[in-house]
């Protein structure tokens, strides 16, 4: 997806000022889900990703991104005699990739101080690795799965302008972005063990979030 | 310009969240204690409430018990079905928003049990077989099972209004029909003639005597007169004519002789307190050995009871007898190391001597090799061969052909043994705990031995119908291979304990009926 629109960005030729955003976003969401209890111990899962935007208004941008965090722990397994022994733990994590497709809003308040609105379209996919991790070469029993579901996003934030370069044409801004993440359910199956696929579960990642980004508009 | 107090969120920026965590589960993913019969390996998964098939191509799939979850499992008769004893939670409240079992509230939550009969992977019957009846012996065909509750075995909790611990079930293998008999005290073993039309049932100060046809008592033998006096079966046997049952009694030097045609007890005053009793069908003779008395008794003739009494240097608590020869041994004293055969025809013994105490004994398929796993008789070593040896655990194999015995010392504790014959010679398969390799030891030579490589260390071997061996592993995910000892081959498959590892709790069969009605 991104391949297709970031050439659109570099040959387009810009009818206004700051016509291009990029930005580095780092955030955490919050998981209300139980079931993700045995994937990590807190509550939340963060990511970081890039987003870029297309101004199509002087107020609005069409927004595309993606975000990819990774969240994992060590899972032990009490033995028939209640002890835990370290031969029956393995690993288990989930990389989670958002890819997002939307629309920004910027409310005209300050110079330096930009509130903002989005709206967006969300693709997630999740990549479940259950490895016991075992010292034996090879002995190791290693599982991977992915599922796919689509969702949305809506937030709102606030953009701080904290430079202006090339004779104020280009701003590096700091935002603060804050929202709830809707994402359907995240569906995960064996097809590999037979005709039929085995699920595994589902879960549930939708939650509030809380991002802040490091960018610029050009 | 950028202002210096940006800096920490511009570093934050670019980095993960902390991710490492260490989370306990509730329950076991998988349980090692497998069941393989011809159509593959079925594996209870406790915390997914799941039964799943294991087959030997590297598939698997999970069981459909109609949202019930598996407790135990075990094979029939002819390792050709599973028997499933499953229960499945049941809310009373019929709410529609009541979807969890987490939902329910604890006053209307209860739970019904089942036994559920698989065949090829899938449930061909279903019985009410409430969960606490756990014993189970089948007949020669197979096709019935007589089920009744074993006290001395692992119980599941008692469940019900009122409950009969005294009743035992007839259970119809083909169909599932179940049909139940009230015989008033608690079953302890289960013997049937080889046609199966009877069965004998063993109890405290009881025996009843059942024909299998009708499903009723033909006779009850009381074993005491007066009802305050305690009289225990500790072992039994049907001579080899079928005509009597023979008994040994706890804590009392008697054996008791029932007649199934001419009803009547006999009483024979034995020599001491029998620990186990044995047929042997080649010489219609029927062995006997005692706990605390270094002597062996070998009833040659059933109708007047005719003992020969041979001495030994040290007790034998069991015996095992195959074609005209027994085996004697003791696994209950740590000071005993013989192991004891016994020719059956010229009561001659044959005394082999292992090098520490004996855990249990099997005798190769052939009747060429007895060979015993040996515990260690000290927890330090003290130095020397000897303290080595006595400090580990051990495998001896006597060949019983040219009296030869071997004490072998093992690495670690023994997982499993298994014998097997190949191209006329015979193996013990070897499995340690924490050795990633099975050990296949000839018997001829059993110096020598040659390894196989395993995945990950084992937790047990099973015997498969097919002549082949399943071994579970230490494996977190499920991992179980199957050795196909005459190719020399281990196809391994892993990863089936992940099944339903995010279901969420739900309450299966949403209906308001009572326990057992399913």
């Amino acid at each position: 997806m991104l391949g297709l629109f970031i050439p659109a960005f570099l040959f387009a030729t810009p009818a206004m000022a700051e016509k291009y955003e990029l930005a580095v976003t780092n955030g955490v969401q919050t998981v209300r889900d139980p079931r993700w209890e045995k994937v990590g111990a807190a509550a939340a899962h963060s990511a970081t990703g890039l987003t870029m935007g297309y101004s199509v208004s002087k107020t609005t941008s069409i927004l595309v991104g993606f975000q990819t965090g990774r969240t994992g722990s060590r899972l032990l397994i009490p033995t028939a005699d209640g002890f835990e022994d370290e031969d029956f733990g393995f690993n288990i994590a989930t990389t989670l990739n958002h890819y997002q497709l939307g629309a920004r809003y910027r409310w005209n308040w300050k110079p330096r101080w930009v509130p903002t609105t989005t709206v967006a379209l969300q693709l997630g996919h999740a990549i479940l690795r259950m490895d016991e991790n075992v010292d034996v070469e090879g002995g190791e029993v290693t599982n991977r799965y992915s599922a796919t579901a689509v969702g949305f996003e809506f937030g709102g934030g606030l953009e701080y302008t904290a430079a202006y370069l090339n004779k104020g044409n280009v701003r590096i801004n700091l935002g603060l972005e804050t929202g709830f993440t809707k994402l359907f359910d995240l569906r995960f199956k064996n097809e590999d063990s037979g005709p039929q696929p085995i699920p595994l579960g589902e879960m549930d990642l939708s939650g509030l979030f809380f991002k802040f980004s490091l960018g610029t508009r050009f | 310009m950028i202002r210096p107090a940006l800096l920490p969120l511009l570093f934050s920026a670019c980095g993960f969240w902390p991710v490492s965590q260490t989370i306990t589960l509730d329950d076991e993913l998988w349980d090692t204690n497998v069941v393989s019969i011809d159509d593959g390996t079925y594996v209870i998964l406790p915390r997914a409430g799941q039964l799943v098939r294991v087959g030997t191509d590297d598939t698997w799939h999970p069981v459909d018990l109609n949202g019930a979850r598996p407790i135990s499992i075990r094979a029939d008769g002819s390792y050709q079905r599973v028997m499933v004893h499953s229960q499945w939670p049941i809310c009373d409240d019929p709410a529609p928003n009541i979807v969890l079992v987490e939902d329910c509230a604890e006053d209307d939550l209860y739970w019904g049990t089942e036994m559920a009969i698989i065949d090829s992977g899938k449930q061909v019957a279903v019985s009410s077989v409430p969960a606490h009846m756990n014993g189970m012996a089948f007949t020669p065909d197979g096709d019935t099972a007589v089920v009744y509750m074993d006290r001395t075995a692992e119980s599941h909790a008692v469940t019900g209004p009122i409950v009969d611990l005294t009743e035992i079930m007839f259970l119809d293998l083909n169909t599932g029909e179940t049909e139940s008999l009230s015989i008033g005290f608690p079953p302890r073993k289960i013997l049937f003639t080889k046609d199966g039309q009877t069965s004998v049932i063993l109890s405290q100060s009881h025996v009843l005597v059942i024909d299998m046809d009708t499903r009723e008592v033909q006779t009850e033998y009381p074993l005491a007169l007066d009802a305050d006096i305690e009289v225990e079966p500790s072992g039994a046997a049907l001579s080899p004519d079928e005509r009597y049952v023979l008994l040994t009694i706890q804590d009392r030097s008697d054996l008791y002789k029932l007649d199934l045609e001419v009803v009547s007890i006999d009483m024979e005053a034995l020599d001491g307190v029998a620990s186990d009793i044995a047929n042997d069908d080649a010489t219609e003779a029927t062995v006997l050995v005692y706990e605390d008395r270094s002597q062996v008794d070998i009833i040659v003739e059933h109708d007047f009871i005719e003992r020969e009494s041979l001495p030994l240097d040290e007790p034998a608590s069991e015996v095992i007898t195959r074609d005209g020869m027994a085996i004697l041994f003791n696994n209950e004293r740590s000071d005993s190391r013989d192991i004891i055969k016994l020719d059956l025809d010229s009561f001659e013994t044959t005394e082999y001597v292992v090098d520490n105490p004996i855990r249990d004994l099997q005798i190769s398929p052939d009747g060429h090799f007895a060979v015993a796993t040996l515990k260690p008789s000290i927890d330090t070593d003290y130095g020397g061969l000897g303290g080595y040896q006595r400090s580990n655990w051990g495998l001896a194999v006597a060949d019983l052909h040219t009296d030869d015995v071997v004490s072998l010392v093992l690495e670690s504790k023994p997982v499993g043994v298994e014998l097997v014959e190949q191209d006329d010679n015979s193996f013990a398969l070897v499995l340690l705990e924490d050795l990633e390799e099975v050990l296949q030891v000839n018997l001829a030579t059993p110096g020598q031995y040659a390894g196989l490589n395993l995945p990950s260390p084992p937790a047990s071997i099973r015997a498969n119908p097919s002549g082949g061996f399943t071994i579970a592993h230490k494996s977190a995910l499920g991992q179980i291979s199957h050795l196909d000892p005459a190719e020399g081959s281990l196809d391994t498959t892993g990863g089936f304990a992940v099944v339903d590892f995010f279901k969420e709790d739900r309450l299966p069969r949403r209906t308001t009926s009572k326990p057992n009605e399913g």
